[in-house]
């Protein structure tokens, strides 16, 4: 009888500890992870490096976001998704910011980590073209739509130029010699090159119009909601390029699984290229990746409209980006 | 074996004008009796197809009255559940089987599925057609089609059977045939029939009256009574009083 | 009776022979030709691949084209059963009601003619994307056909088979069962016939544009990537598993055809 008592006793104070524990732990765990999406612009590739690094590492989750990057591919509606709060985030460059803008779409960009944008003509070594400028008399397969695009049409007038479309492949640059194709830096002269041609890319940014690239964007209505979110996706962003440009190989097998069609040696070219793009040369200290200016973005405005891409007046350089949440703010002046 | 739910049908001044304005019957005085067999003859657009469908209910008239059994036909159709029509197409429903198409009426009725099982049995045992039960309209002859229809329109026990040219694609012995199975269900169950045909012949082989139209407007030219008892044997076709009855009324046809 | 039957499955086989026979060997004359065309113009592998580079591109990367062959796979029969489904409620209501079949009608051509690169982004932002999106697309592009051929069977009853359900007072309800439904299926399956070969390229361009592959890797992605990626002969070799795909969709719905219209054999 007394032992039973003894027990009873004993269990009862083992019970209201464990009550109490855990009333302790909930009251002291941290809130979980909020859940976010990012909605990339294309499907899973180097240009998205730095994003997927951060989720590799959990740089997100130590900010206290729990990150979804969703894929993209042709015409992937990432600017509606973003404006109509569908999606938290997600990826587009500083010319798709522009447009979204002037069509009434009320997104900004927060974090711009393509300093110089990756866009190229790929011309073949023996043309002799140095410079975009001096394409002539040969077939050039370029997009009709993007900004780039009517930028390129508008400024130079291409004697004896064939324009056709482009439709996705470097098989018939490498056939033929009066060819000309759009691509980007690390990706079409790479695979021309595999097929044994010899190629040449002329980055658009030497003409001028140099778009941020693989810009991080988010609607004014979250900015204004909640801002913590913002501030803790660009923090571990940035640690992710960081990461990225340092070593990339963990990341770009993680992308490989996602994309399995995207070689490996793609991705580590694309990933070595990138240190150039993002950091511009070995100047720029690491803690200002992402970060943005409003003369580039003025600029950009201006020859968007010079080219016809939007109406002047339409936009305003301090409405379309942010840079008060990069981890050092203020760093060259912002916007709202 | 008596009927005595077989239709009576009262014509009063029964015309009929198409919208078009095209005037298909005129003047149309006709009694039927219970379970008298009648035939109407006449040339192509004297309007007795049309007259069939009016005593159905599928057309309504202009002028005049009609009733069976008293009742306009949409209304004795609907409430007495008696009629049946052959039609000139045996329109049978392609994806049933022979069985199937002949349960059809009873299926729409919502007749218990023991009973009908019953009932189609029965019947397809008395027209004949038991051993093509299970065969698809496509499988049989045209002849085979119009039995399968006669069997169908007779499942419901009708009192008043109509019936549109229904042998006209038969040639002369299938007809023959028919005729004679025809005559002898209807002496079996006597239900009123009214019966269209472009051959003297054979409304006068199988009518007690025969009615003959003209056309344009399509009027009643005369109506012959036709005497012979039944059971109609074969050979009444080349008895002389019957050849000279149909020399009568052809005669009537053309005048 | 039986030797009917037996002579059934002759005749099937014979038919099945005439079925396949002549495709297959017009198949052995163009592989024999195409390899004879690279050879004799000289043709890098990235501008036109042979046989054999193509065979090997298939050797290689069977396991990625059969999970991509049967992930389109997938998609495109949800796009097509959903179609049917969903096009004869759609005939079904257009058929009891003339004035409901002349208002949405143009919509339903809507359907055919609409362009999948305008639409694509709104079915993203409504259905999503992934496998969602890509039904999605497979389904709108399949629907039409069956649309137009149900509501066509549904409604060309020939006036004899009219009068005959009338006569029976037959309810509205027993007309579209007992009459109309019947009556359309030798047009449904026409429909079907059609919507299959659409389903399989509704599947295609449906991953194009909404599948935006992280987890889908059908044939729509492996086109773009290995078109992107020049390798060639693997883009042919994932272009003939989609011409297969569509070929054994359309030989078992013909084959379903055969077999349910044998009644059907003569019935208009």
């Amino acid at each position: 009888m007394h032992s039973t008592r003894r027990l009873n006793h004993i269990a009862l104070i083992l019970l209201s500890l464990v009550a109490l524990l855990s009333i302790a732990c909930d009251g002291s765990k941290p809130e979980a992870d909020r859940p976010v999406q990012l909605a990339l612009n294309w499907f899973p590739e180097a240009e998205h490096g730095g994003y997927y690094a951060a989720q590799v590492h959990g740089d997100y989750s130590r900010s206290g976001v729990e990150i979804e990057i969703l894929g993209g591919g042709p015409d992937a509606p990432v600017v509606k998704r973003v404006a109509s709060g569908e999606v938290e985030f997600g990826l587009t460059n500083a010319d798709g910011v522009i447009t979204a803008r002037a069509a009434g779409a009320p997104v900004v960009a927060v974090f711009a980590p393509y300093q110089i944008n990756p866009r190229c003509i790929v011309v073949h070594e023996h043309s002799g073209i140095q410079q975009i400028s001096d394409i002539e008399n040969l077939t050039l397969a370029l997009s009709q739509r993007p900004a780039f695009s009517h930028y390129l049409r508008h400024r130079y007038s291409f004697p004896g130029v064939t324009i056709v479309p482009y439709h996705g492949s470097v098989a018939p640059f490498v056939d033929d010699p009066a060819y000309a194709v759009q691509g980007y830096v690390f990706s079409e002269p790479v695979l021309a090159r595999r097929l044994g041609a010899t190629p040449r890319a002329l980055l658009v940014a030497e003409t001028g119009f140099n778009p941020y690239a693989s810009v991080l964007i988010t609607s004014e209505a979250r900015l204004a909601s909640e801002p913590q979110i913002v501030a803790a996706v660009v923090t571990a962003a940035q640690r992710g390029w960081i990461r990225y440009l340092e070593d990339s190989h963990r990341t770009n097998q993680h992308i490989h699984s996602l994309n399995p069609e995207m070689d490996v040696e793609i991705l580590e070219i694309g990933a070595e290229m990138s240190r150039e793009l993002v950091l511009v040369g070995e100047g720029m200290p690491i803690t200002q990746i992402g970060d943005m200016s409003l003369d580039r973005w003025q600029l950009l405005i201006e020859q968007m409209e010079q080219a016809q891409i939007v109406k002047p007046g339409q936009v305003s350089a301090p409405t379309c980006f942010t840079t008060t949440y990069l981890p050092i703010s203020g760093a060259s002046g912002g916007g709202s | 074996m008596e009927r005595d739910l077989a239709a009576t049908i009262e014509a009063r001044g029964v015309g009929l004008t198409f919208e078009t304005g095209l005037e298909a019957l005129q003047e149309i005085d006709l009694s039927i009796d219970a379970g008298s067999f009648v035939s109407i003859v006449g040339p192509s657009g004297c309007g007795k197809s049309t007259f069939l469908r009016l005593v159905s209910g599928l057309s309504h008239v202009s002028t005049g009255e009609l009733t069976i059994n008293q009742l306009p036909p949409i209304e004795a159709r609907q409430q007495q559940r008696q009629l049946s029509f052959v039609l000139q197409d045996a329109t049978l429903l392609g994806w049933r089987r022979v069985w199937n198409n002949v349960a059809l009426p009873l299926e729409l009725r919502g007749v218990a599925e023991a009973d009908i099982k019953t009932r189609v049995e029965e019947n397809l045992q008395r027209v004949g057609l038991n051993q093509m039960a299970n065969l698809f309209p496509h499988q049989l002859s045209g002849g085979m089609r119009m039995r399968v229809s006669i069997a169908r329109a007779l499942i419901t026990d009708p009192g008043l059977l109509l019936m549109d040219e229904p042998f006209g694609a038969l040639d002369e012995i299938g007809r023959h045939r028919l005729n004679d199975e025809l005559l002898g269900l209807w002496c079996d169950r006597r239900w009123t029939c009214l019966f269209v045909t472009h051959s003297v012949q054979e409304a006068v082989f199988l009518s007690q009256r025969v009615v003959v139209m003209s056309a344009q407007p399509g009027r009643i030219r005369a109506v012959h009574e036709v005497d012979f008892p039944y059971p109609r044997p074969r050979s009444l076709r080349t008895d002389p009083e019957f050849g000279r009855i149909v020399a009568r009324i052809s005669e009537d046809l053309e005048g | 009776m039986n030797q009917k039957n037996h002579g059934r499955g002759a005749e099937d086989l014979r038919h099945w022979c005439g079925l396949t026979l002549p495709p297959l060997l017009t198949l052995g004359i163009v592989v024999a030709g195409w390899q004879m065309l690279v050879d004799l113009l000289g043709l890098q592998p990235y501008i036109l691949p042979g046989p054999v580079h193509v065979s090997e591109a298939i050797a290689t990367n069977l396991d990625s084209l059969i999970r991509a062959v049967s992930l389109t796979a997938q998609a495109a029969i949800a796009g097509f059963l959903l179609s049917f489904v969903a096009g004869f409620f759609i005939a079904v209501l257009f058929s009891q009601s003339a004035w409901v079949e002349r208002s949405l009608y143009p919509y339903a051509i809507f359907l055919q003619t609409v362009p999948i690169v305008a639409v694509a982004p709104l079915i993203v932002m409504w259905i999503g994307h992934g496998l969602g999106g890509i039904i999605a697309v497979s389904f709108i592009i399949s629907l039409f056909p069956i649309i137009a051929n149900t509501t066509a069977g549904l409604t060309s009853i020939s006036p004899p088979l009219d009068d005959l359900f009338a006569l029976h007072d037959a309810s509205r309800w027993q007309r579209l069962w007992k009459l109309q439904v019947p009556h359309a299926v030798p047009d449904m399956l026409t429909g079907a016939r059609i919507s299959c070969g659409l389903s399989v390229i509704g599947a295609i361009v449906g991953e194009f544009f909404t599948g935006y592959g992280t987890t889908d890797f059908g044939l729509g992605y492996l086109i773009i990537q290995t078109n992107a990626m020049t390798k060639t002969p693997y883009l042919f070799a994932c272009v003939l598993f989609s011409t297969g795909l569509g070929l054994l969709f359309f030989g078992v719905v013909s084959t379903l055809n055969r077999l349910i219209l044998r009644r059907w054999a003569a019935a208009r």
